[in-house]
C-alpha cells in the first residue's frame, strides 16, 4: 500500500477480532479485519446494524480494545495499552461525536466544551481563548451560556464538535453524528465536519447509515457481519480508478 | 520566571477542581428533592450522634464534677451491701488525726414515705452530718440545695455517744416528690420504721399505724426544703425520690443504730454507715501526707483496708462505671450517623446508575478514571458536609431537650459536653465516616464498562 508506513498513517488495524460475550454465547462483532488509514482522510463507513461498524469505530476511538488482532493509532500501538495511556488517547489524540450528542446537561454549552480542556490541564486563559474559537468556528458564539437543553438538536451536535476538537485530535470520529438531525441541520454538520477535514488535514471517519453522509466521503467502507465487503475510493458518482473495491474484486 | 511559574501553578491548581464542584452542585441541583431528604438523613443522624455524645459527656463531667469540687481527699467506701461498723467512733478517731481538717460519715438506705397524694413511696435516704456534709461539698453540691436546708447543722440525735439526743426530724426531698407526690415543705412526712429499727423507737417520736392490716411504726418527719438534683452522684434510676436526713435518725429509722441490750444503756454496738469521707489540711496535703493517711486507716481499720480510695482512684472507678453508658450512648449514636451516612450511598449509587451514559460519555471523551472517581465522590462529600452542618444546631437542641428531660426524670443535671472543639471533631467524624462510604458509588462509577455504560448498561 501506497501509504501504509509508519507515522503517514492514521489508523492501522491487522487481523481486527473483538469477541463480546452475550450470555453463554459469543457474538463476533469483528472478524479479521484489515485496515489503514492515512492522515487526512475522510472515510465513511456504511453497513447494516450488528455489522460491526461501531465496534470498528470504538476500538479506533481507544473506548474498547480488539479480542485479538493489533491496532496501531497514530502510529502506536494501542490494543494493549494500559487504562491509563487509552484514556491519555482519547483526550489528545482522538475526537468523539455521538449520535445522542451526549452532552452533560448541567454544564453549559462553553462548559461542554471547556470540560476536555480541563480535563488536559490546559490553562484558563488559553482554555476560554480556545471555547470561544470553537464556539465560533461552529456559529454558536452567542448561545455559550446555554444549557443543552436550550439548545436544538443541531446545536447540540454543533457543540458536540466543537468539545470533539477541544484538545486538537488529529483523528475525528463520528457516530452516527447526523442521525437525530433534520437534512437541512445534517448538511450543515457534514460541512463543519467536511471543512475541518479539508482546512485541517483532519483524519474524519463517520458511520452513517444515510448514503448522503456517506456519500461525502473520499473513501467508503461497507461492513456486513464483523467484515469489511466494499472499500471504495474517490467521489461516490466515480470511484477512485487505480483503487478496486472489494465489490469489483479488489479491496481490503 | 518564578512569578510567572507560580501563576500557572495557581490556574493548573484550579483547572480541574472547579468544574468538578460546580457539576457536582449542579448535579446535586437536577434532583433538589432527592438532595435536600438526603442531606437532612445525616442531618438527623449529625444530630443524634451530637445529642448523644455531649449528653454523654455531660453525664460524665457532671458526675466527675462533683468529685473534683469535693474536698475529700480520701474516702472509706465499702462495696455495696457492705457498710462501715461503729462509724461514728470512726469518724471521731480519724478526726483527731494532725493531718485531717475534716472527717464525716454519711449513710444510705431504702425507705417508705407516706405521700399526701399518692400514698406509699420508696424512696433512697441519705443520711449526713449537715454542717461537716456542707463544709466538705464542692460549689456544684451546694447549689443544689437552693430549695432549703437544714436548720440544725450538727447531728443531734446522737449529741452524747449514744441514741438518746433531740430527734429533729428534719428532712430534705427531692422536687419530684413536692411536684408529683404533694409532700408540702415545711409540711410533714411520715416515714416508716424498718425491721429492727423498732430497738430505738422509745427515742423517736413514734406513731402507730395499719397497713393492709398490719400495725407499723411511723415517724413524723419536718420538710425543710427539696432539690432539684439528685444527692449522690450514682446509683439513680427512673422514677427515683431520695430524701436526705440527719445521719443518726436515718440510722435510727433504717435499723442501723442499736445499743447494747437494745434497752438504751451502754455502749453503742450497731452504728452503720455507707462511708466515711476524709479532707486533709492544705499543708498537709501539700507536704505529700495524703499516703500517710492513707497507710495509717488501711492499719487501724484492715478490715477496710481494700475499701480506702484516693481522689483519683475514685475518678477512675467513676470512669469505668460509666465506660457501659457511654459505649450505649456513642454506639446509638454512631449507628444512627452509620444509617445517614449509608443513605448517603444508597442514594448516590442511584444517582450513578441514572448517569451511566453520562458517564460513559466522559470515560469516551478522555476523562480520567481519576476524575470521575473524585466527581462522585465530592457531591457525596458536598451532601454529607451540608447534612453535618445542618445537623448541628438540632443537635445542640436535641442534646438540650435530653438533659432536661434526664434532669427532669431522674434529678441529675448535665452540664453538656457542647462546644465548638466538639462540634469540630463530630464534624470531622462524619466526613471521615463519610469519605469512606462515599467511596463505593465513587468506584462504581469508574468500574463501568465505556462501551456499556454508552448503550445505558454498566
Amino acid at each position: 500500500m501506497g501509504v501504509g508506513e509508519g507515522e503517514e498513517l492514521a489508523v492501522r488495524g491487522v487481523a481486527l477480532t473483538k469477541v463480546y460475550d452475550v450470555g453463554e454465547t459469543q457474538v463476533r462483532a469483528l472478524d479479521s479485519v484489515d485496515l489503514t488509514i492515512p492522515r487526512g482522510q475522510f472515510l465513511s463507513i456504511m453497513g447494516p446494524s450488528g455489522s460491526g461498524k461501531s465496534t470498528l469505530l470504538n476500538l479506533i476511538g481507544c473506548i474498547d480494545t480488539p479480542t485479538s488482532g493489533s491496532l496501531h493509532v497514530l502510529g502506536r500501538e494501542v490494543s494493549r495499552l494500559p487504562e491509563r495511556e487509552l484514556c491519555r488517547v482519547r483526550l489528545r489524540d482522538v475526537g468523539f461525536i455521538f449520535q445522542q450528542f451526549f452532552l452533560i446537561t448541567t454544564l453549559r454549552a462553553f462548559e461542554n466544551v471547556e470540560l476536555p480542556m480541563k480535563e488536559a490541564r490546559v490553562p484558563r486563559s488559553r482554555r476560554h481563548a480556545r471555547v470561544n474559537e470553537l464556539l465560533g468556528m461552529v456559529g454558536l458564539d452567542n448561545r455559550s451560556r446555554h444549557f443543552p437543553s436550550q439548545l436544538s438538536g443541531g446545536e447540540q451536535q454543533r457543540v458536540a464538535i466543537a468539545r470533539a476538537l477541544a484538545n486538537e485530535p488529529r483523528i475525528l470520529l463520528a457516530d452516527e453524528p447526523t442521525g437525530e438531525v433534520d437534512s437541512h441541520t445534517s448538511d450543515t454538520i457534514m460541512d463543519i465536519l467536511e471543512e475541518l477535514n479539508r482546512e485541517q488535514g483532519l483524519t474524519l471517519i463517520v458511520v452513517s447509515h444515510d448514503p448522503g453522509v456517506a456519500g461525502r466521503a473520499r473513501r467508503r467502507l461497507h461492513m456486513v457481519d464483523g467484515r469489511i465487503t466494499s472499500d471504495r475510493h474517490g467521489p461516490l458518482d466515480r470511484p477512485h480508478a487505480d483503487r478496486p473495491s472489494a465489490d469489483d474484486g479488489g479491496g481490503d | 520566571m518564578a512569578v510567572a511559574l507560580g501563576a500557572q501553578g495557581r490556574e493548573l491548581a484550579q483547572v480541574a477542581g472547579s468544574s468538578r464542584f460546580v457539576v457536582g452542585l449542579r448535579n446535586l441541583l437536577r434532583r433538589p428533592a432527592r438532595s435536600i431528604m438526603t442531606g437532612a438523613a445525616v442531618a438527623i443522624s449529625m444530630a443524634l450522634l451530637i445529642s448523644m455524645a455531649s449528653v454523654s459527656e455531660g453525664i460524665k463531667d457532671t458526675a466527675r464534677l462533683g468529685i473534683v469540687e469535693s474536698r475529700e481527699d480520701l474516702v472509706v467506701s465499702p462495696e455495696q451491701g457492705a457498710r462501715l461498723e461503729r462509724a461514728h467512733a470512726m469518724d471521731a478517731n480519724v478526726s483527731t488525726w494532725p493531718e485531717v481538717e475534716l472527717a464525716t460519715v454519711a449513710a444510705y438506705h431504702e425507705l417508705t414515705v407516706e405521700t399526701p397524694l399518692l400514698g406509699d413511696k420508696g424512696v433512697y435516704a441519705a443520711g449526713i452530718v449537715p454542717g461537716e456534709f456542707w463544709e466538705m461539698a464542692g460549689k456544684t453540691e451546694r447549689e443544689r440545695y437552693k430549695g432549703g436546708f437544714f436548720k440544725v447543722r450538727d447531728d443531734p440525735f446522737y449529741g452524747n455517744g449514744t441514741y438518746d439526743g433531740t430527734f429533729t426530724g428534719e428532712v430534705l426531698v427531692s422536687k419530684n416528690l413536692v411536684d408529683k407526690y404533694g409532700v408540702a415543705v415545711g409540711g410533714q412526712l411520715p416515714v416508716r420504721l424498718v425491721p429492727g429499727a423498732e430497738v430505738l423507737s422509745h427515742r423517736m417520736p413514734v406513731r402507730e399505724g395499719t397497713r393492709a392490716g398490719s400495725t407499723v411504726l411511723l415517724v413524723n418527719l419536718t420538710v425543710v426544703g427539696s432539690f432539684e438534683l439528685e444527692y449522690s452522684g450514682s446509683g439513680f434510676y427512673k422514677g427515683l425520690a431520695i430524701i436526705v436526713m440527719h445521719l443518726s435518725e436515718l440510722q435510727a429509722v433504717g435499723g442501723m443504730a442499736a445499743e447494747n441490750g437494745t434497752g438504751g444503756t451502754g455502749p453503742v454496738v450497731t452504728d452503720l454507715a455507707n462511708g466515711l469521707s476524709i479532707a486533709l489540711t492544705r499543708s498537709a496535703v501539700r507536704e505529700g501526707a495524703l499516703g500517710v493517711v492513707e497507710e495509717r486507716l488501711k492499719e487501724a481499720y484492715p478490715q477496710y483496708a481494700d475499701f480506702v480510695y484516693t481522689k483519683e482512684e475514685q475518678l477512675q472507678q467513676q470512669r469505668e462505671e460509666f465506660v457501659v453508658a457511654e459505649v450505649f450512648y456513642l454506639a446509638v449514636g454512631s449507628v444512627s450517623m452509620l444509617i445517614g451516612l449509608l443513605f448517603v450511598a444508597t442514594i448516590m449509587i442511584v444517582s450513578v446508575m441514572e448517569r451511566t451514559r453520562e458517564i460513559g460519555m466522559m470515560r469516551s471523551i478522555g476523562i480520567s478514571r481519576r476524575s470521575i472517581f473524585l466527581q462522585v465522590f465530592e457531591e457525596s462529600m458536598v451532601l454529607v458536609l451540608a447534612g453535618a452542618l445542618a445537623g448541628v444546631l438540632p443537635g445542640y437542641w436535641g442534646a438540650s431537650w435530653a438533659a432536661s428531660y434526664i434532669s427532669t426524670r431522674i434529678g441529675l443535671t448535665i452540664q453538656l459536653g457542647f462546644s465548638t472543639a466538639f462540634v469540630a471533631q463530630s464534624i470531622i467524624l462524619v466526613l471521615a465516616v463519610g469519605a469512606l462510604f462515599a467511596m463505593y458509588p465513587a468506584m462504581t462509577a469508574v468500574r463501568m464498562n465505556i462501551v456499556r455504560a454508552m448503550t445505558g448498561g454498566r
